[in-house]
């Protein structure tokens, strides 16, 4: 048999342009589903974030209120700063449910996609693909 | 399995890289696409993570955020070596996991378990295979070790990096230029940061390892067999005059088996080739059966490329009983059929033909007994499985059938009955009819190609042709060969010296 014989470790490029052929067969397996994942795993990567910029606005909040530190350097917090600290909580509350939800959704995701990706149909797509 | 049936040729199979690729394949064919998509996915997810947090420290800074990166790309590119290294060693050493796995299979096995018994192979293969897995293991560990040690000094470098813009903001805060919000905020992207980017290089490496698998699987998939099926087939001719013109084939190991042969085999001939081992006779076999093709020369059929043709189309115009024939592990009705459709008169005839109908007698479901010990089924001897064989070939309506060596598990008596019915099966479909266009080899004359070294039963073949170093030696009838006196004449004297001696004993009184 000629064989296209793959080396034994590949290096970094060699290793992209496998990716390169590999992903879109992963994609075309069930391409509605991974679209979807992709979205789902955007949200929750950016959960963090929201989350560390929702806690340094609520400590802000806080400090404000308390009528010290340097935050607000205004003197004593108002009515304002208690509403701006309640949809402050709520938000990280959100943020943090966010990011379980879509842990548990991207888990789903996998397995349906990986299920379709098994059944006869799409196996014999995935074998016959071509990059 | 998709891509097997592409392999049409045995040469890809005798490549033990091959076997090590197989075996990589199939044991990340389950997993490894899933293992990807959520790797990536993860990635995608750490990667949204990293830049995000990595904006939100631009309050502390514009250099902040590159500062942090930068302090953890060695950390990152150890870690994707530690599992690079992880995924060679595997590779390299896939040749010794097979070997481990053999030694198992001979120590569990049952068509071992006489012999590893008689011989009290079980200590030494307990040794063997301990002493193996240990080295393996022994060098796994430290390649391993030597990596993570490695990896000390990149560690350090993102602590101190980490810890550095950490003590840097509490100053600032110290000073009232920055709050007591944007502390806390440090204290917890960079967290998330060191985190999200060791899940990064994590990620990195897993997923070296799963591209590593895939470029096996592309290049398993890209893989072009020396036998190919041509683009456009030429139709079966309407004669199977079989001609090897000039034909030199040597195994992938370098090893000649035939030099410059040519044969001609007339339609409806039965030749029997004769020849020490290794003289070529399988390997002839081979080549017509097109599971591989010859280096230098053409076979032709019916004046036809046999590589013009169509190989599916012309394996069902041949029917073969090998040496090494397959037991295959299912019924004896499905062993016999092989997904052809069922004439049970025929299947009736051939049972009866290969001397299978005794056998059916005692077998608890007839036909559909359970064979093989694989699933509790009923195991047949030696040479029970080898008239399953003959059944099996003689239920198929072919132009050529060829026999190597067909009754090498069978007794005397039994080969001289399997011969019988092969010499009457041909000379009845020789006598059936004469071959037109439209229904290639219909009616036809049946080919015989008789590949033996027990010549007792060559005798009645029409023509013999005895091989020596992949080159005939000798053509003719028995009649002439004996009186040329020379190769074939040699091996027929010793052979009957041999059955004499045998013999004699046998009726000596006790």
């Amino acid at each position: 048999m000629t064989k296209a014989a793959a080396p034994e470790q590949l290096s970094t490029p060699q290793l992209l342009r496998v990716l390169a052929r590999t992903l879109p067969g992963l994609y075309h397996s069930a391409p509605g589903l991974t679209s979807l994942l992709a979205l789902v795993q955007v949200l929750s990567g950016l959960t963090p974030a929201l989350s560390v910029l929702l806690g340094r606005q609520t400590v802000d909040g806080i400090t404000r209120l308390a009528g010290g530190g340097v935050a607000g350097g205004v003197g004593a917090g108002s009515h304002a700063d208690a509403g701006l600290l309640t949809w402050l909580v709520l938000a990280w509350a959100a943020s943090a449910a966010l990011s379980q939800l879509s842990g548990m959704v991207a888990t789903v995701l996998q397995g349906y996609i990986t299920d379709t990706s098994r059944s006869p149909r799409s196996a014999q797509s995935w074998t016959r693909w071509r990059p | 399995m998709d891509k097997m049936a592409t392999l049409i040729g045995l040469d890809v199979l005798e490549d033990p890289r091959f076997h090590d690729d197989i075996d990589v394949i199939q044991e990340g064919a389950r997993n490894r696409p899933l293992n990807l998509l959520a790797t990536v996915s993860a990635m995608l997810q750490s990667l949204v993570t990293v830049v995000s947090l990595a904006l939100t420290l631009l309050v502390l800074g514009w250099w902040v955020p590159l500062v942090v990166v930068a302090g953890l790309i060695p950390l990152t590119a150890n870690r994707m070596k530690l599992y690079s290294a992880g995924w060679g060693f595997a590779i390299q050493r896939t040749q010794e996991a097979r070997e481990l796995a053999y030694d198992q299979r001979v120590a569990l096995r049952s068509e071992y378990a006489a012999e590893v018994r008689l011989y009290g192979l079980l200590p030494w293969l307990r040794g063997r295979y301990v002493g193996r897995a240990q080295s393996y293991q022994r060098e796994m560990r430290g390649m391993r070790n030597g990596l993570v040690l490695g990896a000390l000094p990149g560690q350090a470098l993102a602590l101190a990096v980490t810890a550095g813009v950490f003590a840097l903001t509490v100053w600032r805060a110290s000073r009232g230029e920055v709050t007591v919000g944007t502390v806390v905020l440090a204290v917890a992207a960079l967290a998330q940061v060191r985190d999200a980017l060791a899940g990064i290089t994590e990620l990195l490496g897993v997923g070296t390892q799963h591209l590593n698998w895939f470029s096996k699987y592309q290049a398993f998939l890209a893989a072009e067999p020396k036998v190919r099926v041509p683009a456009h087939p030429l139709p079966l001719p309407a004669r199977f005059d079989l001609a090897l013109e000039d034909v030199s084939f040597s195994y992938p190991d370098g090893r000649e088996a035939l030099h410059r042969l040519t044969l001609h085999i007339p339609q409806g001939q039965m030749l029997a080739v004769v020849g020490e081992n290794g003289a070529g006779k399988s390997t002839l076999a081979r080549l017509l059966l097109r599971l591989y093709d010859p280096q230098q020369g053409r076979i032709t059929v019916g004046g036809h490329d046999l590589k013009a043709l169509d190989p599916a189309l012309w394996r069902a115009e041949v029917a073969a009983v090998f040496q090494d024939f397959a037991r295959f592990d299912y019924t004896l009705r499905e062993n016999i059929l092989l997904a052809r459709p069922e004439d049970p008169l025929r299947l009736a005839q051939v049972t009866a033909d290969s001397g299978l109908d005794a056998v059916l007698a005692r077998l608890p479901d007839g036909l559909d007994t359970r064979l093989g010990t694989a699933f509790g089924g009923t195991n047949l001897s030696g040479g029970q499985w080898q008239r399953l064989a003959t059944a099996r070939a003689l239920y198929r309506d072919c132009a050529l059938m060829i026999l190597d060596e067909p009754t090498a598990a069978l007794d005397p008596r039994s080969e001289r009955e399997v011969f019988d019915s092969f010499v009457r099966l041909s000379r009845n479909a020789a006598g059936s009819g004469t071959a037109t266009e439209t229904e290639p080899g219909g009616g036809r004359p049946r080919t015989t190609l008789l590949i033996t070294h027990r010549l007792g039963s060559v005798t009645l073949a029409d023509r013999i042709v005895v091989l020596k170093a992949g080159q005939i030696s000798e053509d003719g009838t028995h009649a002439e060969l004996l009186a040329r006196d020379g190769e074939y004449a040699e091996l027929w004297a010793l052979q009957a010296r041999q059955y004499a001696e045998e013999t004699v004993p046998e009726l000596q009184p006790d």
